[in-house]
């Protein structure tokens, strides 16, 4: 992948865009359809290999939140006490923890929890943010200013504080859990649609669609957003790995999804306990809180190569 | 107007340029040779895309690498190969001996520096002068390209475009190089502003006796300024003479078409002749004559060969079957 | 830049004031009566919740006990009275914040040392074999869970090789591991961040004019490209302390170190909520002094930025905003 481009490669491209152009109106009586864009960006992403392994371990990991019963051996709350802290061995391939339980079934079934909370957080936070964001870039002027202030304060927050204070407050559970972790994360997407949408309003198929009368909220969903939509897909992307883990740190710390349910940041707490003699109850629930940000980053930083114009071959 | 070959200022023998991406390579400089004499202007034309600028680049050994590489060639400055050089030998050449004036003065200048810092870098790195000589000389070259030397101080952004690249032809010409190479100084400026700068750059030029290899596709500039002239097309020279073989003894049916496309108040014309379809892609070049698809004088034997440069008169080389005839090939 | 300062410390209001606004009203929805609490909870007579409730004026209307809350803050840095103790929480936060500040101090300097230093060695070298295992490692250690990486630690320094304290603040040796924890979460993010916007630096024009003036590589990355390329790096470390002070309230928890982080997750525990208001207000409050002057120092790099408000004092944020490189809107 080239990354460097001189005046006399982008000089290239143009010609060989335009000759693709002309070439397809040619061939193309009908109309001048040419590859769609998502399906451009789609090739361009998936040729990347790092990307690739990201989304099939996100795949993987979404399989597992739903349906864990159909790899997991044990039920997630499955006790035996006949066998505490079994160390990994070829029936429990990561070992068993205090109450006898399958730590790999566990791993499995906190799939659900910690990808889902990650999962709605982001999109209720994109629609929170998305919507102030486009109101902000869209009229500008005092809107504009008091949605930026307001943004402003609520990022001097740590993000992570803020959910702390949130959950304490509205108590643990795992709506609040999404709740709270959404309000903590809006900004970021608030920020992104507004920076998006105003990079493209003042161009001319925007005054098009005034032009033939379509309203505010016309022109916002079926004009705005979807051109704005690639920087805010990336964000989104990486935004569910920081969802995923402020729902298993928030966990972990006492404030997000309770035992016995296996949310892997529960799960790790739990196993703080018993660190001195049974490691394996610590090593693998945050191997997979890691192994679902890892692939989340992989295959947001391919979508943001393969959606970034400037990169296009 | 041919010289003693003895004196040869500039000579670049088959130059070679590729760009080595993951979709493949692109050819960009195939196999080009040309001569300037010392003091002489030599002007490059062409279409976007014909590989003037990697070339330019290719004079400083600046071709970005990745994905650029130079294949194949020779670049002899006063006998000198330039690319058998250091990369210590080469940096003492840049900026000294051969400069260039870039293409966009909106991104050609640092912007964090002062501009007074940005022409004294290139004075100090090139003369044995203290920090206070150089800005004194810096200042000498603000006013000598119509800047006042009181925005020494000045960052690029309070400088408007034209001022930009009157800032960059005085960084290229702080250190009084042998060789300037300008790169359509003046095509991201507004058309009001292009005469001035110009105008600058010119009277610079002469003053200093610079020799200049000049990149631009304005034919009207060519016509008022250039002494010989090298007509590129997809990464080779296809037709090179003085200004008078090139303009009035036009050969090559590209060179041809280039000036049909233009409009001339001379004559009464009802509308201007385009130039069909695309230059080829530079990724995947015929191996027959690059021209071909787009020539209105094609032959049969055209796709079967890739002419030689042939010498039809007094240095005038043209890279066409339609003159294989007339004389022996060139190389 | 006296104005840019003054203007910048004006925008610091809105955002104080929102950010107690935000602390007060986490505390109104709060559930049970304040007063009750204080009063020390299910013991209490009622005569005594009553006095508690006169004396908080917990019947006044909201705009003025927000007034009042304000006034305390400010006149006698009163952020809240813990339920627990009784104590105010200034004055235990002001004796366990060292603790804190000292931990994400080290720490921030450590990882932005190291993390710059190898952010670049990684740009220059793209695609190489350092590159790639620098790159790596990088994604990794964003990637991982702060509270993961520290049991691994300890698991692997504590327990097996049991060549550092696990727990605990009384010496140079327990800091290691908890600095070493937040010190590689936010370097991996500093290296990321200063390879991609080297990377984006060295493509831009005016490197190619360094170049081309004959300047040494070593000055074109480390003058040219550096300077403008931690321009966005500076930001992001700026940004990331707040990160780091969060990651602070878990690595307290886990290290047992007496710092503020762990007395919010103490607070949390205990339902001790004007604890978890008063601390995070000072968290805040920090993070957005610390933004301060990580913008100021931002405008001491970036002439852009000052002359923004020297010459056109009514611009507002809008125009800021679009003149800013990249990195900025997009973190």
């Amino acid at each position: 992948m080239a990354k460097i481009s001189t005046p006399a490669i982008m000089a290239f491209q143009i010609n060989q865009e335009k000759r693709e152009r002309i070439f397809k109106k040619k061939n193309d009586s009908t109309d001048t359809v040419s590859v769609p864009l998502w399906l451009e960006s789609w090739r361009r992403l998936i040729r990347r290999p790092t990307a690739t392994l990201g989304m099939i371990i996100f795949l993987a990991l979404v399989l597992m939140a739903l349906f864990p019963s159909l790899i997991a051996p044990e039920g997630y709350d499955n006790q035996q006490y006949t066998k505490l802290f079994q160390p990994p061995n070829a029936q429990n391939i990561m070992g068993t923890d205090n109450l006898g339980r399958d730590v790999f079934s566990r791993v499995l079934y906190g799939a659900r929890y910690s990808m889902g909370v990650g999962f709605f957080a982001v999109i209720f936070a994109l629609l929170i943010g998305g919507t102030m964001g486009s109101i902000a870039a869209f009229y500008g002027g005092r809107a504009d200013s008091i949605i930026m202030r307001f943004l402003d304060i609520v990022l001097s927050i740590p993000s992570i504080l803020l959910a702390i204070a949130i959950t304490s407050i509205l108590g643990t559970n795992i709506v609040n859990l999404t709740i709270a972790i959404s309000i903590s994360s809006f900004p970021h997407y608030a920020r992104i649609v507004r920076a998006a949408i105003l990079s493209i309003k003042e161009l001319e198929f925007v005054e098009a669609a005034r032009a033939i009368g379509a309203s505010d909220t016309r022109i916002i969903f079926r004009h705005l957003l979807p051109n704005a939509m690639a920087p805010i897909i990336v964000q989104a992307t990486v935004g569910l790995g920081g969802a995923i883990l402020s729902c298993a740190a928030l966990s972990f710390i006492g404030l997000g999804i309770q035992p016995p349910l296996p949310e892997w940041g529960t799960m790790l707490s739990a196993g703080r306990e018993y660190i001195r003699e049974y490691w394996w109850l610590v090593v693998f629930p945050g191997m997979f809180i890691m192994l679902a940000i890892f692939s989340v980053n992989l295959f947001g930083d391919g979508l943001r190569d393969a959606l970034d114009p400037r990169l296009k071959q | 107007m041919r010289t003693n070959e003895t004196t040869k200022f500039l000579e670049v023998k088959n130059l070679v340029i590729h760009y080595e991406t993951d979709n493949g390579v692109v050819e960009a400089v195939n196999n080009i040779s040309f001569k300037m004499n010392r003091g002489e202007t030599l002007s490059l034309v062409g279409e976007t895309g014909a590989g003037k600028t990697t070339t330019a680049l290719g004079l400083l050994n600046l071709v970005p690498n990745p994905p650029g590489r130079i294949i194949d060639g020779e670049i002899l400055l006063n006998g000198e190969n330039l690319l058998k050089m250091s990369p210590h030998q080469m940096q003492k050449i840049r900026g000294s001996k051969i400069t260039m004036i870039f293409q966009d003065p909106m991104t050609s200048l640092n912007p964090i520096e002062t501009v007074g810092d940005q022409i004294s870098e290139v004075i100090r790195l090139h003369n044995k002068v203290s920090r206070a000589e150089a800005a004194q000389l810096a200042c000498d070259m603000l006013e000598k390209v119509g800047i006042p030397a009181e925005r020494y101080g000045d960052y690029p952004h309070q400088f408007s475009g034209g001022m930009k690249q009157r800032v960059v032809i005085a960084i290229a010409l702080a250190c009084d190089p042998e060789l300037l190479i300008s790169d359509e100084p003046t095509s991201a400026l507004d058309v009001t502003i292009q005469a001035q700068v110009l105008d600058t750059m010119w009277q610079l030029k002469k003053e200093l006796k610079t020799s200049m290899l000049m990149i631009t596709h304005d034919l009207g500039v060519v016509a008022e300024t250039s002494d010989n002239v090298a007509v590129m097309y997809a990464g080779e020279i296809v037709e090179y003479g003085t200004l008078r073989q090139v303009f009035k003894d036009t050969k090559h049916p590209y060179t041809q078409a280039l000036f049909d496309s233009l409009p001339d108040i001379n004559k009464n014309v009802q509308r201007l002749i385009p130039i069909k379809g695309l230059t080829p892609d530079p990724s995947s070049l015929p191996n027959y004559c690059s021209f071909y698809d787009r020539c209105k004088k094609r032959m049969e034997e055209c796709k079967k060969t890739d002419p030689a440069s042939v010498d039809v008169g007094d240095g005038h080389l043209v890279k066409c079957l339609l003159f294989a005839s007339e004389r022996s090939s060139h190389e | 830049m006296g104005r840019y300062v003054l203007k910048r410390l004006l925008h610091l209001i809105p955002v104080l004031i929102g950010v107690m606004l935000l602390a007060f009203l986490l505390n109104e929805i709060a559930p049970g009566d304040p007063a009750a609490l204080l009063a020390g909870g299910e013991s209490a007579t009622p005569e005594k919740i009553a006095q508690i409730r006169a004396e908080l004026k917990l019947d006044d209307p909201f705009i003025l006990r927000f007034g009042d809350y304000v006034k305390k803050l400010v006149t006698e840095g009163n952020i809240g009275v813990s339920y627990k103790t009784q104590q105010p929480v200034a004055a235990e936060v002001a004796h366990r914040y060292p603790q804190t500040l000292k931990m994400a101090a080290i720490s921030a300097v450590l990882a932005s040392i190291i993390g710059i230093a190898l952010g670049i060695i990684s740009a220059i070298k793209q695609y190489s074999f350092i590159d790639n295992i620098i790159s790596m490692f990088s994604l990794l250690g964003v990637c991982m869970p702060v509270f993961w990486s520290s049991l691994l630690l300890i698991l692997f320094f504590s327990i097996n090789l049991k060549w550092l304290p696990s727990s605990g603040f009384s010496t140079w040796r327990h800091w290691i591991l908890p600095c070493a924890v937040i010190g590689t979460s936010m370097a991996a993010s500093i290296v990321r961040m200063t390879r991609s916007s080297m990377l984006e630096v060295i493509r831009q024009d005016y490197i190619r004019t360094a170049r081309a003036k004959g300047q040494v590589e070593r000055v074109v990355i480390s003058k040219h490209a550096l300077k403008n390329a931690l321009i966005p790096v500076v930001t992001n470390i700026g940004m990331h302390f707040g990160v780091l002070l969060g990651g602070a309230v878990i690595i307290e928890t886990i290290f047992v170190i007496p710092g503020i982080g762990k007395y919010i997750t103490d607070a949390i525990k205990n339902r001790d909520y004007p604890v978890v208001q008063g601390s995070v207000m000072v968290l805040a409050l920090t993070n957005s002094f610390v933004n301060l002057g990580v913008d100021l120092l931002y405008a001491a790099i970036d002439p852009r930025i000052r002359s923004q408000y020297r010459n056109m004092g009514k611009m507002k944020m809008k125009k800021k905003k679009a003149a800013l490189p990249l990195g900025r809107e997009a973190v």
